[in-house]
Protein backbone atom coordinates (compact mmCIF):
# COMPACT_ATOMS: atom_id res chain seq x y z
CA UNK A 1 0.00 0.00 0.00
CA UNK A 2 1.08 3.59 -0.51
CA UNK A 3 1.65 5.87 2.44
CA UNK A 4 3.53 9.13 2.84
CA UNK A 5 6.55 8.93 5.11
CA UNK A 6 8.23 12.24 5.96
CA UNK A 7 6.61 13.79 2.92
CA UNK A 8 7.65 11.08 0.47
CA UNK A 9 5.23 8.55 -0.99
CA UNK A 10 6.43 5.05 -0.11
CA UNK A 11 5.26 1.55 -0.90
CA UNK A 12 5.01 -0.59 2.24
CA UNK A 13 3.37 -3.95 2.95
CA UNK A 14 -0.36 -3.93 3.72
CA UNK A 15 -1.36 -3.87 7.36
CA UNK A 16 2.05 -2.63 8.48
CA UNK A 17 2.24 -1.23 11.98
CA UNK A 18 4.16 1.88 13.02
CA UNK A 19 6.66 -0.39 14.77
CA UNK A 20 7.23 -2.42 11.62
CA UNK A 21 7.79 0.77 9.64
CA UNK A 22 10.31 1.95 12.25
CA UNK A 23 12.20 -1.31 11.83
CA UNK A 24 12.03 -1.06 8.06
CA UNK A 25 13.59 2.41 8.25
CA UNK A 26 16.31 1.20 10.64
CA UNK A 27 15.38 3.73 13.26
CA UNK A 28 16.52 3.33 16.86
CA UNK A 29 14.07 2.06 19.50
CA UNK A 30 13.14 5.57 20.67
CA UNK A 31 14.31 9.17 20.81
CA UNK A 32 11.87 10.49 18.24
CA UNK A 33 8.22 11.44 17.81
CA UNK A 34 5.66 9.76 15.56
CA UNK A 35 2.91 11.89 14.03
CA UNK A 36 0.22 10.01 12.09
CA UNK A 37 -2.22 12.15 10.11
CA UNK A 38 -1.51 15.12 12.39
CA UNK A 39 -1.99 13.17 15.61
CA UNK A 40 0.85 11.99 17.83
CA UNK A 41 1.13 8.26 18.39
CA UNK A 42 2.49 7.48 21.83
CA UNK A 43 5.38 5.03 22.16
CA UNK A 44 3.22 2.35 23.76
CA UNK A 45 0.89 2.36 20.74
CA UNK A 46 3.52 1.94 18.01
CA UNK A 47 3.16 -1.85 17.98
CA UNK A 48 -0.62 -1.87 17.69
CA UNK A 49 -1.23 1.11 15.40
CA UNK A 50 -1.73 -0.16 11.86
CA UNK A 51 -1.22 2.02 8.82
CA UNK A 52 -3.83 2.42 6.08
CA UNK A 53 -3.40 3.44 2.42
CA UNK A 54 -2.98 7.20 2.12
CA UNK A 55 -1.78 7.65 5.69
CA UNK A 56 0.78 10.37 6.31
CA UNK A 57 3.43 9.51 8.86
CA UNK A 58 6.03 11.94 10.14
CA UNK A 59 9.03 10.85 12.17
CA UNK A 60 10.22 13.92 14.05
CA UNK A 61 13.11 14.49 16.36
CA UNK A 62 14.28 17.21 18.71
CA UNK A 63 17.65 18.62 17.79
CA UNK A 64 19.82 21.63 18.43
CA UNK A 65 18.34 24.98 17.49
CA UNK A 66 18.56 28.65 18.40
CA UNK B 1 16.96 42.14 46.68
CA UNK B 2 14.95 39.59 44.70
CA UNK B 3 15.90 40.22 41.11
CA UNK B 4 14.62 37.00 39.63
CA UNK B 5 13.00 37.13 36.22
CA UNK B 6 9.38 36.03 36.23
CA UNK B 7 8.06 34.45 33.04
CA UNK B 8 5.12 32.10 32.72
CA UNK B 9 4.71 31.87 36.47
CA UNK B 10 8.32 30.73 36.97
CA UNK B 11 11.04 32.68 38.76
CA UNK B 12 14.35 32.46 36.93
CA UNK B 13 17.69 33.19 38.59
CA UNK B 14 19.51 33.37 35.26
CA UNK B 15 18.90 36.02 32.62
CA UNK B 16 20.94 34.16 30.02
CA UNK B 17 19.04 31.83 27.70
CA UNK B 18 21.06 29.55 25.42
CA UNK B 19 20.36 28.15 21.96
CA UNK B 20 21.58 24.62 21.28
CA UNK B 21 22.15 24.91 17.53
CA UNK B 22 25.51 24.78 15.72
CA UNK B 23 27.42 22.88 18.40
CA UNK B 24 29.84 20.44 16.82
CA UNK B 25 28.92 17.79 19.34
CA UNK B 26 25.91 17.49 21.68
CA UNK B 27 28.28 16.07 24.29
CA UNK B 28 29.57 19.55 25.11
CA UNK B 29 26.10 20.88 25.96
CA UNK B 30 25.92 19.80 29.63
CA UNK B 31 29.20 21.61 30.36
CA UNK B 32 28.09 24.68 28.40
CA UNK B 33 24.79 24.86 30.25
CA UNK B 34 26.55 24.39 33.60
CA UNK B 35 29.16 27.07 32.86
CA UNK B 36 26.57 29.56 31.66
CA UNK B 37 24.14 28.84 34.54
CA UNK B 38 21.35 29.14 31.94
CA UNK B 39 17.97 27.80 32.99
CA UNK B 40 16.26 28.01 29.59
CA UNK B 41 17.53 26.46 26.37
CA UNK B 42 15.98 26.38 22.92
CA UNK B 43 15.72 23.33 20.67
CA UNK B 44 14.28 22.70 17.21
CA UNK B 45 12.05 20.01 15.72
CA UNK B 46 12.84 18.42 12.37
CA UNK B 47 11.99 15.32 10.37
CA UNK B 48 14.24 12.38 11.15
CA UNK B 49 16.87 11.84 8.49
CA UNK B 50 16.69 8.09 7.92
CA UNK B 51 20.28 7.98 6.67
CA UNK B 52 21.47 9.75 9.82
CA UNK B 53 18.88 9.49 12.59
CA UNK B 54 21.14 11.19 15.16
CA UNK B 55 21.04 11.21 18.91
CA UNK B 56 18.25 12.42 21.16
CA UNK B 57 19.09 16.02 22.06
CA UNK B 58 16.89 15.87 25.13
CA UNK B 59 19.31 13.37 26.69
CA UNK B 60 21.87 16.20 26.98
CA UNK B 61 19.68 18.76 28.70
CA UNK B 62 19.63 18.59 32.52
CA UNK B 63 16.17 17.96 33.93
CA UNK B 64 16.06 21.23 35.89
CA UNK B 65 16.49 23.28 32.69
CA UNK B 66 13.44 24.49 30.76
CA UNK B 67 13.45 23.23 27.18
CA UNK B 68 11.87 25.77 24.87
CA UNK B 69 11.21 24.43 21.38
CA UNK B 70 11.39 26.99 18.60
CA UNK B 71 9.04 26.87 15.64
CA UNK B 72 11.88 27.30 13.16
CA UNK B 73 10.88 26.04 9.74
CA UNK B 74 7.42 27.58 10.11
CA UNK B 75 6.51 29.95 7.29
CA UNK B 76 3.21 31.07 8.75
CA UNK B 77 1.12 30.99 11.89
CA UNK B 78 -0.54 27.66 11.09
CA UNK B 79 2.81 25.89 10.71
CA UNK B 80 4.14 27.46 13.89
CA UNK B 81 1.06 26.39 15.84
CA UNK B 82 1.41 22.82 14.55
CA UNK B 83 5.06 22.62 15.59
CA UNK B 84 4.26 24.01 19.04
CA UNK B 85 1.46 21.48 19.60
CA UNK B 86 3.66 18.57 18.47
CA UNK B 87 6.46 19.69 20.77
CA UNK B 88 4.19 20.00 23.78
CA UNK B 89 2.52 16.67 23.19
CA UNK B 90 5.93 15.08 22.77
CA UNK B 91 6.86 16.17 26.28
CA UNK B 92 8.78 19.41 25.66
CA UNK B 93 6.73 21.41 28.17
CA UNK B 94 4.54 24.38 27.37
CA UNK B 95 7.13 27.07 26.67
CA UNK B 96 7.52 27.90 22.98
CA UNK B 97 9.64 30.35 21.02
CA UNK B 98 7.70 31.45 17.97
CA UNK B 99 9.96 31.78 14.97
CA UNK B 100 8.18 32.40 11.67
CA UNK B 101 10.49 33.20 8.79
CA UNK B 102 10.10 33.27 5.02
CA UNK B 103 12.97 35.65 4.27
CA UNK B 104 15.92 33.38 3.55
CA UNK B 105 18.54 36.10 3.09
CA UNK B 106 18.33 37.87 6.44
CA UNK B 107 16.15 35.37 8.33
CA UNK B 108 14.07 38.28 9.56
CA UNK B 109 10.90 37.08 11.28
CA UNK B 110 7.37 37.79 10.10
CA UNK B 111 5.85 39.94 12.84
CA UNK B 112 2.33 39.75 11.36
CA UNK B 113 2.13 35.94 11.28
CA UNK B 114 3.77 35.87 14.71
CA UNK B 115 0.92 37.89 16.24
CA UNK B 116 -1.61 35.40 14.82
CA UNK B 117 0.32 32.44 16.22
CA UNK B 118 0.55 34.05 19.67
CA UNK B 119 -3.23 34.55 19.78
CA UNK B 120 -3.86 30.86 19.18
CA UNK B 121 -1.11 29.42 21.36
CA UNK B 122 -1.64 31.75 24.32
CA UNK B 123 -5.32 30.68 24.39
CA UNK B 124 -4.14 27.05 24.49
CA UNK B 125 -2.08 27.68 27.60
CA UNK B 126 1.38 27.93 26.06
CA UNK B 127 3.99 30.28 27.53
CA UNK B 128 4.75 32.13 24.32
CA UNK B 129 8.02 33.96 23.65
CA UNK B 130 7.95 35.42 20.14
CA UNK B 131 11.12 36.13 18.18
CA UNK B 132 10.47 39.37 16.31
CA UNK B 133 11.85 42.29 14.34
CA UNK B 134 12.02 45.19 16.80
CA UNK B 135 9.02 47.41 16.28
CA UNK B 136 7.04 49.06 19.04
CA UNK B 137 3.59 48.58 17.48
CA UNK B 138 4.25 44.93 16.66
CA UNK B 139 5.51 44.41 20.19
CA UNK B 140 2.33 45.96 21.61
CA UNK B 141 0.19 43.70 19.44
CA UNK B 142 2.17 40.68 20.63
CA UNK B 143 1.71 41.70 24.24
CA UNK B 144 -2.04 42.15 23.72
CA UNK B 145 -2.16 38.76 21.99
CA UNK B 146 -0.83 37.09 25.13
CA UNK B 147 2.94 36.83 24.76
CA UNK B 148 4.79 36.14 28.02
CA UNK B 149 7.85 38.11 26.88
CA UNK B 150 8.98 39.72 23.62
CA UNK B 151 12.22 38.76 21.89
CA UNK B 152 13.47 41.39 19.44
CA UNK B 153 16.59 40.69 17.39
CA UNK B 154 19.78 42.67 17.88
CA UNK B 155 21.09 41.76 14.41
CA UNK B 156 20.34 38.96 11.93
CA UNK B 157 20.73 35.41 13.25
CA UNK B 158 24.26 34.07 13.28
CA UNK B 159 25.95 37.34 12.32
CA UNK B 160 27.48 38.22 15.71
CA UNK B 161 26.99 41.87 14.71
CA UNK B 162 25.77 43.03 18.10
CA UNK B 163 22.99 45.46 18.93
CA UNK B 164 22.40 46.97 15.48
CA UNK B 165 18.76 47.60 16.42
CA UNK B 166 19.76 49.17 19.73
CA UNK B 167 17.51 52.23 19.66
CA UNK B 168 14.41 50.29 18.64
CA UNK B 169 15.08 47.83 21.46
CA UNK B 170 15.45 50.75 23.89
CA UNK B 171 12.08 52.09 22.80
CA UNK B 172 10.45 48.73 23.37
CA UNK B 173 12.04 48.40 26.83
CA UNK B 174 10.73 51.85 27.75
CA UNK B 175 7.21 51.37 26.41
CA UNK B 176 6.20 47.70 26.76
CA UNK B 177 5.39 46.26 30.13
CA UNK B 178 6.73 42.76 29.46
CA UNK B 179 10.22 41.26 29.68
CA UNK B 180 12.17 42.24 26.56
CA UNK B 181 14.72 39.53 25.73
CA UNK B 182 17.30 40.36 23.05
CA UNK B 183 17.52 37.30 20.82
CA UNK B 184 19.89 36.98 17.80
CA UNK B 185 22.92 38.91 16.76
CA UNK B 186 24.76 39.27 20.07
CA UNK B 187 28.33 38.22 19.31
CA UNK B 188 30.32 39.04 22.41
CA UNK B 189 29.81 39.06 26.17
CA UNK B 190 30.30 42.86 26.14
CA UNK B 191 27.28 43.12 23.83
CA UNK B 192 25.23 40.97 26.17
CA UNK B 193 26.28 43.24 29.03
CA UNK B 194 25.29 46.25 26.95
CA UNK B 195 21.84 44.80 26.29
CA UNK B 196 21.37 44.26 30.01
CA UNK B 197 22.60 47.79 30.79
CA UNK B 198 19.91 49.11 28.46
CA UNK B 199 17.32 47.34 30.59
CA UNK B 200 16.75 44.12 28.67
CA UNK B 201 15.25 41.44 30.90
CA UNK B 202 17.47 38.72 29.42
CA UNK B 203 19.39 37.74 26.31
CA UNK B 204 19.34 34.60 24.18
CA UNK B 205 22.71 33.56 22.80
CA UNK B 206 23.49 30.70 20.41
CA UNK B 207 26.06 31.27 17.64
CA UNK B 208 28.47 33.31 19.76
CA UNK B 209 28.83 30.40 22.19
CA UNK B 210 28.52 27.44 19.83
CA UNK B 211 31.12 28.73 17.37
CA UNK B 212 33.62 30.03 19.95
CA UNK B 213 36.96 28.25 20.09
CA UNK B 214 36.12 27.25 23.63
CA UNK B 215 32.33 27.14 23.97
CA UNK B 216 32.37 26.24 27.67
CA UNK B 217 34.64 29.19 28.55
CA UNK B 218 32.57 31.48 26.35
CA UNK B 219 29.37 30.31 28.01
CA UNK B 220 30.85 31.19 31.39
CA UNK B 221 31.92 34.60 30.06
CA UNK B 222 28.40 35.30 28.83
CA UNK B 223 26.95 34.31 32.18
CA UNK B 224 29.24 36.75 33.96
CA UNK B 225 28.55 39.50 31.41
CA UNK B 226 24.81 39.18 31.82
CA UNK B 227 25.21 39.39 35.61
CA UNK B 228 27.48 42.48 35.28
CA UNK B 229 25.17 44.23 32.85
CA UNK B 230 22.15 43.60 35.03
CA UNK B 231 23.92 44.83 38.18
CA UNK B 232 25.04 47.94 36.29
CA UNK B 233 21.49 48.62 35.14
CA UNK B 234 20.16 48.29 38.69
CA UNK B 235 22.99 50.46 40.04
CA UNK B 236 21.90 53.32 37.80
CA UNK B 237 24.77 54.42 35.53
CA UNK B 238 25.83 58.07 35.64
CA UNK B 239 24.89 60.50 32.89
CA UNK B 240 26.74 60.54 29.56
CA UNK B 241 28.00 63.97 28.52
CA UNK B 242 26.39 65.37 25.38
CA UNK B 243 29.49 67.42 24.57
CA UNK B 244 33.15 66.42 24.34
CA UNK B 245 34.43 68.47 27.29
CA UNK B 246 35.91 66.85 30.36
CA UNK B 247 34.49 67.12 33.88
CA UNK B 248 37.38 66.74 36.35
CA UNK B 249 37.37 63.81 38.72
CA UNK B 250 39.83 65.38 41.20
CA UNK B 251 39.35 68.77 43.03
CA UNK B 252 40.22 71.90 41.06
CA UNK B 253 41.73 73.83 44.02
CA UNK B 254 44.65 73.39 46.39
CA UNK B 255 47.06 72.22 43.76
CA UNK B 256 50.55 71.49 45.10
CA UNK B 257 52.17 73.48 42.35
CA UNK B 258 50.25 76.71 43.16
CA UNK B 259 52.34 79.70 44.31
Amino acid sequence: MLVKVNGTVSEIPDDFSIQQLIKLKNLPANGFIVDLNCMLVQHQDWETTKLKPGDEVEFIRVLGGG
Amino acid sequence: MDDRLEIGGLQLESRLFIGTGKFSDYGVLPAVIRASRAQVVTVALRRVDFDNPGENMLDYIPSHVITMPNTSGARNAAEAVRIARIAREAGCGNWVKIEIITDQRYLLPDNFETVKAIEILAREGFVVLPYMSPDLMAGRRMAEAGAAAIMPLGAPIGTNRGLRTRELIQIMIAEIDLPIIVDAGIGKPSEAAEAMELGAAAVLINTAIATAENPVAMAEAFGLAVDAGRKAYLAGPGATATDRFARASSPLTGFLSET
